[in-house]
C-alpha cells in the first residue's frame, strides 16, 4: 500500500492532495512527521485547504446595514456553542437571525462566520460538517455588541485609514464611528465568529435545553478535529489569526458551555497541522 | 386625515404590543410554575411540540425539572422581549437580576394562536 501510494504522489503532482487523504492517517497529517516517514521527500507543499467547506446559498435582509472589513483587521477565533438543539442547520440559524434585531436595524444575515455541525459525544447525528456563515469580510454579530478590544498597529491603521465601513447592499459604505469607544474597536470587527450547533451548558431555569447535571454533553473527538483544521486553515489564509478565544471571555454567558474545556485541545490538534495560536 | 391615520396606527400598534406583553407575560408565568414548582400538566400549554422532542421526550423533561429545587412564589429572573422582524416570532431575554449574570433567548412562537416556547438560542449581537 505505502509503495502505490508512494508512486501515485511521484508521478502524478496533481493528485498530490489526494494522496495525502487517501494515504496518510489523520495524526500524520503533520507535515514535520511525513517528512521523517518519507525521507526520500525534500519537501511537501501542504494543500491550504484542509477541510471541506459547505458554502450554502443564504437569504440576505437587503433592507439590514453591515459592516465591511479587511482581512488584516482579523486577530482571533471566537467559539460558541449555538444553544438550540444540535440538529439545526447553518439555514435554520440564518432565518431566525433574519428575524433578529439590533436598536431596531435588522440582522444582515446569519451572525456567525462558520457553523460546525456536529453530534454530542455518544451520539452520531447530526452529520458533522463545516458551512461557512456570512463572509469573513463581513462583520458579524457574535461576540457582544458592548465588547470592545485594543487594537495593534496594523489594526489601528486600518481604522485611520477608514477601511472598516459600513452601510447597506448598493448603497454608500461610511466610516461608523460607534464602532470604537475609548479607543477600542468592537470585538466583532476583529474576530471570526464559529459556532458549534448544540446546548453544551447544563440544564437550569434559564437554560431548559441543556443537559442533565450527571451527563454533561462534550463535543466529539471529530468535532474537535473540525475545529482545528477549519482554524488552521483561517490562519493559513490569514497569518494574522493567531488566538482562539471563546464567547464568555467577552462577555457574561453560558455560550459555549463545556466546549471551552476543548479549546486547549483544539489548539494542540491545530498544532499539528503546523498552526500556532495563543 | 393624515394625522388622523397616523394616531389610529398608533394606537393599533400600541394595543398589539400591549396584547403580545400580557401573553409572553402570562406564558413566563406558567413556564416559572412548570420550574419551581413542577407543575408539569402545563407542559403542553407552554412547549411546543418540537421544544420537547429536541428534549429527548416529555419523560426527560420531567426528568430534568425534578433536578431543580422546589421554589414557591419567589420571582428570582429579568424578563425583555423583541418581535421578530418578519414573522410572529418573539425572542425573550431571561436573566436573574444580577450585575453581569447571565441569561437566556427564548424563542417564541405562535401556535393554533397560542404563544408556546420553541427552544433556546445564545445570546449573540
Amino acid at each position: 500500500m505505502k509503495k502505490i501510494c508512494l508512486l501515485i504522489f511521484l508521478f502524478s503532482y496533481e493528485v498530490k492532495a489526494q494522496w495525502i487523504d487517501w494515504c496518510v492517517p489523520d495524526h500524520f497529517y503533520n507535515f514535520q512527521e511525513l517528512e521523517k516517514l518519507y525521507p526520500y521527500i525534500t519537501r511537501i507543499t501542504p494543500d491550504p485547504d484542509l477541510i471541506d467547506i459547505r458554502r450554502p446559498k443564504y437569504e440576505t435582509n437587503p433592507e439590514a446595514s453591515f459592516c465591511k472589513r479587511p482581512m488584516e483587521m482579523l486577530d482571533t477565533v471566537v467559539f460558541h456553542h449555538s444553544e438550540t438543539a444540535s440538529s439545526w442547520t447553518p439555514e435554520m440559524i440564518n432565518a431566525l437571525h433574519l428575524e433578529r434585531s439590533t436598536n431596531n436595524d435588522p440582522w444582515y444575515m446569519i451572525a456567525y462566520s462558520y457553523v460546525i455541525s456536529s453530534p454530542y459525544r455518544g451520539e452520531t447525528l447530526p452529520v458533522p460538517e463545516v458551512a461557512q456563515g456570512r463572509p469573513l469580510d463581513i462583520v458579524g454579530a457574535h461576540a457582544g455588541g458592548e465588547s470592545y478590544v485594543s487594537m495593534d498597529e496594523i489594526q489601528t491603521k486600518l481604522w485611520t485609514e477608514g477601511k472598516v465601513t459600513c452601510g447597506k447592499e448598493g448603497g454608500v459604505f461610511q466610516v461608523d464611528p460607534d464602532l470604537l469607544r475609548n479607543g477600542k474597536i468592537k470585538a466583532n470587527v476583529t474576530t471570526v465568529g464559529v459556532v458549534i450547533t448544540g446546548n453544551y451548558a447544563p440544564f437550569s431555569k434559564l437554560n431548559p435545553l441543556g443537559y442533565k447535571k450527571d451527563n454533561p454533553r462534550n463535543p466529539t473527538q471529530e468535532t474537535l478535529v473540525m475545529a482545528a483544521k477549519m482554524s488552521c486553515q483561517l490562519q493559513k489564509k490569514n497569518p494574522r489569526i493567531k488566538k482562539i478565544g471563546w464567547h464568555s471571555q467577552y462577555k457574561a454567558t453560558a455560550c459555549p458551555g463545556t466546549i471551552k474545556n476543548y479549546i486547549s485541545e483544539i489548539k494542540t490538534i491545530a498544532k499539528g497541522y503546523g498552526c500556532e495560536f495563543n | 386625515m393624515r394625522i388622523q391615520l397616523i394616531l389610529l396606527s398608533l394606537i393599533i400598534s400600541f394595543n398589539v404590543s400591549a396584547m403580545d406583553n400580557k401573553s409572553i407575560n402570562d406564558l413566563f408565568k406558567k413556564y416559572e410554575l412548570i420550574m419551581n414548582e413542577k407543575r408539569f400538566e402545563l407542559i403542553d400549554d407552554v412547549f411546543s411540540p418540537k421544544f420537547i422532542k429536541d428534549n429527548g421526550g416529555k419523560v426527560e423533561f420531567m426528568n430534568k425539572v425534578k433536578t431543580l429545587p422546589l421554589v414557591k412564589n419567589k420571582k428570582s429572573v429579568e424578563m425583555s422581549w423583541k418581535k421578530g422582524v418578519r414573522t410572529e416570532i418573539y425572542f425573550v431575554k431571561y436573566k436573574r437580576p444580577i450585575p453581569d449574570s447571565h441569561g437566556t433567548e427564548f424563542i417564541v412562537i405562535k401556535e393554533s394562536e397560542k404563544l408556546k416556547i420553541d427552544g433556546t438560542l445564545s445570546d449573540s449581537n
